[in-house]
């Protein structure tokens, strides 16, 4: 108690004594003393939030050196080991709380979003983002072994830190610049680079069970990662197919019959709809009806690719669809239980931007009329449940508008009769 | 678990670095082959730890080169040093294998990464070992620092696994590959090129595609800041250009696609493409040829339109101005070295007066701007080598393909090409207008040669004096249809020079020119077509030299009078006339007139020619019967029979029995049928050829004395007798072989007749020919003798030639009156009055010889000289018997009387 309220010089002195990974342990564990009150009781006072980011900055990242000078920042391999110190401690740690705290402060994103310079107003060009190798390119040192961290903790199943990471990943919203960064490296170390714990041939795979693990990670990684390859958004210029790895895990995530703990354990959409998952929801939906509409367009399906490969991509999207109207539907069951809470499920507005999206797309890529079609039909699909669930909240006026400017479809022709 | 492994992999891996790496000095110490397979573990397994084990692996690939190094430049056998070196090289192959499994099994995940940093690893292995290498030697070449490289198994690896990367991935998904080549490229350069060279080799196609690609990416976003070079596109500029000398037909194809695929859309990748190909031009020579050859066929109809549109993106972004734009393309042009030709040809072809206005205008100016800079450029102080300006040298093959465009009706496309010739021909020395100009002699159309012609000399001919006379004479040394359209060509310039003889413009004279060049015309005679009529037309125009080698004199001779025949054989007036004149010309060069009167007479009785003249052409021999002769029967024949002397058939040959009259009579009437002289065109070839032949002996007062031995050099079958004197009647017995057969000469040939008339009216010549006269009264004499008729008249065709005979010795002034009337009375008398006429006249021409000494100058204004008989006072000897015929035949030639025996002589 003495260390927190008042703080010592003296422990500066005893961390100094110390070498690199040691002092970083050491700091770890004072730093926990020092949080504990802040985490129960009291808001922090802007001189403790100091001291413990001096302590945090010279001991832990070791960004400063005793005299308050920047210092040359770590190489790898003592990455690797801070690394191993942070795993070691958020693993041993009990106090949910507590860890959660310390891991707020550890992990402050700095005040500039995107540190680095970078060519596009939205934060990173979009051709750059999926280049294997550069997720971790364009990022702040700390937000660079956050990353390394969460990656970390996915390989040696240190649920303690993927639970935080999920806290801190919803405080700072789920679509924010520092969550979407943080999906990339995560995405390129799982899917892209495809290691082999993520292969497809391994069911058993400790990816697969994320959700249940880590529910709140999973889902705040879900929303992210539908965000950055669904971008209809008309900016971006070139769309890039999501891995199929990516899309499969996504596919068994929230495909509810093909996890046989439906009726024994929840399933992740429950999950959601109880306790955390309501406020990312409409995100999710959101992103994942992006991204079910978008590959149907461009199709990009390669000729070297196999027919069979092909076959396989198309089948994962008609499973996500399936589970989209699903989840839907689900809704239409709850709405007399939490009907506030839902109220905004899918908005109009979203679905008017992606649209006029959709429309760009079939403007630029006329040669392809059965890809169009295939994805008008899904539009159609969807807007037809989410009206009839109840999903769609809102002045739907605008939406059938712009529904009216897409190429004719007779099932989205038959669905904007209806409802407009 | 899986996961406790890793953790344990992870303790176990930072444990084998001993400790913080970074304070460490023993790490050699630890066998690093285990730390090595920890670290690919976690490479698989703990993707959070690839940089660090990537790390790791960049620090055991610098020991071992470092111990590579050290060992292969002490060459010791230290056994320890060895050992350490096998350990790192046995790590060094497990990295390698770990790695080029992880890109065989998920290319285009690992692949970027790997290449990336292999790349950069070699960057800094490369200039940090740069000095190293360089101790051994000064200077080491590129292929050198390769062979150094390539024999260090670490550094291979990486340079394996780069191209192993490359390899596997698609064209498409190489960006980041190249990206990192490029930079590492900027970074490192010059030590890093051996590895740029590498894998250009291995890969030319992908490589400069992409490199272009990357190059492109780094000027959208830079290329705008004007003045300073992203150091990267330098780079983009330097591996190109060092690829540009193995790999040209590749970056040819990759800056082509880039052309044609940047006029599909109007987005910045694509409108950004030309103005970023114009920096990479402006910054390398070898890039530029490149680029302008395919640039300049990317332009078509259907790209000029997209280009277009572009041009106003280019003009407001990445100049500043349209005229900025414009300057700095010629510039590059006029520094190109190759294709020329082609941007000559595109900038023709749209700036013709017939396209829109729209390109032509562009076009036109740019050619305009094009050609000024080049003219300044050549005009520049100083000596201006050829290779100073390149564009213009790399036309300099393609001469006649300009000369070819010339001949367009496009005023413009002519004047900018003949600027260009003229600069290349200021440029690069008389060669090239040499060359122009005897291209150009050779096209067809005269009006507009002649025209562009002497526009070229206009400007040329004040540093290429000389450039007419060689052309001249490159341009006669061509055969057929182009030699033809020379001659026209020449012709015609001739003219106008002839018509602006003072105070013109061209200087360089085509006259002189064509009197350097007369050696080339002897053989011009003998071609096809026109060629030999237009030479003598040239010859004729020209004003030839005072003084011209006598050989060649011959050989002009020999050759324009064969033609002269020739062209009497053929219809058209002209170019009989410019026949005879070039044989009047060459006649008044001493020699010429002797070697032309000899060959004009050789012709006229040559068996190809006589017919032109009326002459009887020998009756074609039987060929079935010649052949069917046996020459043994034959000799036979002639054994068998005795030859006699005093027999008609010793004493001359009068033929073979068979061929005579009557046969020779049949052949000529069938000949008449196919006979294409008639009676009408002797008559003018005959005249033509006296005019000829009188015009040619006007130069030299001998010239018919000439003619007349020729005459009878030819005629008479001997030499013997052909004196001037008249022998005694009786010798004619002695001569009758030799008479018959000059009568039958003349007689074949008619000519003769109008030859010896010419002969007497230019006296004395017919003195010289008295020997042919003899012949003819001798064997006059000797038929009249045995004439049976009653009347002279009855035998007609003796009588006319009789009388042909007395009127032509009266003309050459050869019989005096009243023996010069006999023609008229001898119609009137009886054959043996007539010999008795003859005999008295061959009694006068014994008595008086016909020398050229009785002829003195004339009083009269007529040529030729004039004997004068005014006070000749007429023998009675040669009258008396004249008389009594006149008496006895009074009644008929009464009213003749007088005028033949003036009554003071009775």
């Amino acid at each position: 108690m003495a260390i927190a309220c008042s703080p010592q010089p003296d422990l500066h002195r005893i961390l100094r004594r110390l070498d690199f990974p040691q002092s970083a342990k050491e700091a770890l564990a004072c730093l926990e003393q020092l949080c504990l009150p802040l985490a129960h009781t009291r808001p922090p006072t802007s001189k403790q939030l100091d001291y413990i980011g001096e302590i945090i900055d010279e001991f832990v990242f070791c960004e400063i050196d005793h005299k308050g000078a920047r210092r040359k920042r770590l190489n790898p391999l003592q990455e690797l080991q801070l690394l191993e110190v942070l795993l070691g401690y958020f693993a041993a740690g009990e106090d949910k709380v507590i860890l959660n705290t310390v891991f707020m402060m550890l992990f402050t994103p700095p005040h500039t979003p995107s540190p680095s310079p970078s060519p596009s107003p939205s934060g990173f060009a979009r051709a750059d983002v999926f280049t294997p190798g550069t997720a971790t390119v364009t990022l702040s040192d700390r937000m660079r072994i956050l990353a390394r961290l969460v990656s970390a903790a996915v390989a040696s199943h240190n649920l303690a830190v993927l639970n935080c990471t999920g806290v801190w990943m919803q405080q700072l919203g789920c679509l924010s610049q520092h969550s979407l960064n943080l999906s990339r490296v995560f995405i390129e170390d799982y899917f892209v680079l495809n290691t082999p714990q993520s292969t497809i041939s391994s069911p058993t795979s400790y990816l697969e069970q994320l959700p249940q693990l880590a529910p709140h990670f999973a889902s705040c990684f879900l929303t992210a990662a539908a965000e950055l390859y669904g971008g209809i958004d008309g900016n971006r210029s070139t769309y890039i197919p999501p891995p199929m790895c990516l899309l499969y895990t996504i596919v068994n995530w929230t495909m509810p019959y093909t996890t046989d703990f439906k009726s024994t354990t929840p399933t992740p959409k429950r999950k959601h709809s109880n306790d955390i998952g309501l406020l990312l929801w409409p995100d999710y939906l959101n992103g994942a009806l992006k991204l079910l509409l978008i590959p149907a367009i461009p199709v990009k399906l390669e000729k070297a690719k196999e027919t069979k490969s092909a076959w396989n991509e198309n089948s994962y999207y008609s499973q996500l669809h399936s589970s989209l109207l699903e989840s839907m539907q689900e809704r239409s069951v709850l709405q007399s239980q939490q009907q506030l809470l839902q109220a905004e499920v899918i908005s109009p507005r979203h679905l008017v931007a992606l649209v006029r999206g959709l429309q760009e797309s079939c403007a630029k890529n006329n040669s392809n009329n059965e890809k169009i079609q295939l994805s008008l039909d899904r539009l159609a699909q969807s807007v037809q449940v989410a009206q009839s669930s109840g999903c769609l909240y809102g002045n739907t006026h605008e939406l059938m508008q712009a529904l009216r400017t897409l190429p004719y479809n007779r099932l989205l022709d038959i669905v904007v009769r209806r409802y407009s | 678990m899986q996961s406790q492994s890793v953790l344990v992999d992870l303790r176990n891996f930072l444990n084998g670095l001993s400790g913080s790496p970074s304070t460490s000095k023993n790490k050699t110490e630890v066998d690093s082959t285990e730390v090595v397979k920890t670290a690919t573990n976690l490479l698989k397994n703990f993707p959070a730890a690839r940089e660090a084990v990537l790390f790791y692996f960049c620090q055991v690939i610098d020991d071992s080169i470092k111990l590579h190094l050290t060992q292969s430049q002490a060459q010791n056998d230290n056994p320890a040093a060895k050992k350490r070196l096998a350990d790192k090289e046995d790590a060094v192959a497990l990295i390698h294998e770990a790695l080029s499994s992880l890109i065989k099994w998920n290319p285009k995940g690992w692949a970027p990464i790997i290449s990336t940093w292999s790349l950069r690893l070699l960057g800094q292995m490369s200039s940090y070992h740069a000095s190293h290498l360089q101790l051994g030697r000064t200077d080491r070449g590129l292929n050198d620092t390769l062979q150094v490289w390539l024999a260090c198994p670490a550094t291979r690896m990486l340079i394996d696994l780069t191209t192993q990367s490359l390899e596997d991935l698609n064209q498409s998904e190489t960006g980041a590959c190249i990206n990192a080549l490029l930079e590492t490229s900027v970074e490192h350069s010059p030590h890093f090129d051996w590895v740029v060279a590498h894998i250009g080799g291995c890969f030319p196609h992908t490589v400069v595609t992409r490199i272009l690609a990357c190059g492109l990416q780094d000027f959208i976003l830079y290329g705008t800041e004007s003045g300073n070079i992203s150091p990267k596109l330098n780079s983009v500029v330097g591996i190109l250009a060092h690829l540009s000398f193995s790999h040209a037909t590749n970056i040819q194809k990759a800056v082509l696609d880039l052309f044609l695929t940047s006029c599909t859309d109007m987005t910045e990748q694509h409108t950004a493409v030309v103005p970023y190909l114009l920096q990479l031009s402006s910054l390398s020579q070898d890039l530029l040829d490149i680029i302008v050859e395919q640039g300049v066929k990317a332009i078509n109809p259907d790209t000029i339109p997209s280009f277009t549109q572009q041009a106003t993106i280019w003009t407001s972004k990445y100049f500043s101005g349209r005229e900025a734009l414009v300057n700095l393309m010629v510039q590059q042009v006029v520094r190109c070295r190759q294709g020329g030709l082609a941007i000559v040809n595109v900038l023709l072809q749209y700036g013709a007066r017939l396209q829109a206005t729209f390109p032509r205008e562009v076009a036109s100016e740019f050619l305009e701007m094009l050609l000024n800079e080049a003219a300044q450029l050549v005009q520049a102080s100083g000596r201006v080598m050829p290779s100073d300006v390149p564009f213009l040298q790399s036309l300099q093959p393609h001469v006649s393909n300009l000369c070819q465009m010339l001949l367009t009706h496009d005023s413009w496309q002519q004047g900018s090409v003949l600027r260009l010739l003229t600069l290349m021909a200021l440029l690069q020395g008389p060669a090239v207008s040499n060359h122009v100009i005897t291209l150009l002699l050779q096209k067809k159309d005269p009006l507009k040669i002649v025209s562009l012609i002497r526009s070229y000399l206009k400007s040329v001919q004040g540093l290429h004096s000389q450039v007419v006379n060689t052309s001249v004479h490159e341009a006669l040394t061509f055969q057929g249809r182009n030699l033809e359209n020379t001659l026209l060509n020449v012709l015609q310039l001739v003219k106008l020079e002839q018509v602006e003889e003072i105070g013109a413009e061209v200087k360089c004279k085509f006259q002189s020119a064509l009197n350097a060049n007369l050696d080339f015309f002897p053989g011009l005679f003998f071609q096809d077509g026109q060629i030999p009529h237009l030479a003598v037309k040239l010859l004729n125009s020209i004003r030839l030299p005072d003084v011209i080698h006598p050989r060649l004199v011959a050989k002009l001779s020999y050759s324009s009078v064969p033609h002269f025949f020739t062209v009497l054989s053929m219809r058209g007036e002209g170019n009989k006339k410019e026949a005879q004149k070039i044989l009047a010309t060459l006649s008044s060069y001493p020699n010429g007139q002797a070697l032309i009167l000899r060959l004009l007479m050789q012709g006229v009785f040559s068996e190809e020619w006589k017919p032109l003249f009326g002459a009887e052409t020998q009756p074609q021999k039987n060929p079935k019967a010649s052949s069917s002769t046996s020459l043994l029967m034959q000799n036979r024949n002639f054994c068998s029979s005795v030859t006699l002397p005093q027999r008609h058939s010793s004493v001359f040959h009068a033929g073979i029995i068979g061929n005579g009259i009557r046969n020779r009579h049949l052949a000529n009437i069938k000949a008449e049928n196919s006979n294409d002289c008639n009676a009408e065109e002797v008559r003018s070839h005959t005249n033509l050829l006296l005019d000829t032949l009188s015009q040619c002996c006007s130069y030299n007062p001998g010239g018919m004395t000439q003619l007349s031995l020729l005459l009878v050099e030819i005629v008479s079958p001997d030499v013997m007798f052909n004196g001037l004197i008249w022998p005694d009647e009786e010798f004619t017995k002695v001569t009758v072989e030799r008479d018959l057969h000059v009568r039958r000469f003349v007689q074949d040939n008619v000519i003769v007749w109008d030859l010896l008339n010419l002969l007497a009216q230019n006296r004395p010549a017919l003195c010289y020919c008295s020997v042919l006269l003899r012949a003819l009264l001798a064997t006059l004499l000797s038929h009249w003798a045995n004439c049976q008729e009653r009347q002279a008249k009855d035998s007609r065709d003796s009588l006319e030639m009789t009388c042909k005979l007395i009127e032509l010795m009266a003309t050459g002034q050869l019989l005096p009156p009243p023996l010069s009337y006999l023609s008229e009375i001898i119609c009137h008398v009886s054959p043996h009055e007539v010999h008795v006429l003859l005999k008295d006249v061959w009694a006068f021409m014994r008595d008086n010889v016909p020398t050229p000494a009785l002829f003195g100058a004339n009083e009269r204004p007529s040529p030729g000289l004039w004997r004068d008989l005014s006070d000749f006072k007429m023998d009675p000897r040669y009258t008396e018997r004249l008389r009594l015929i006149m008496l006895a035949n009074i009644a008929s030639v009464g009213h003749l009387y007088p005028r033949f025996l003036a009554p003071d002589q009775d």
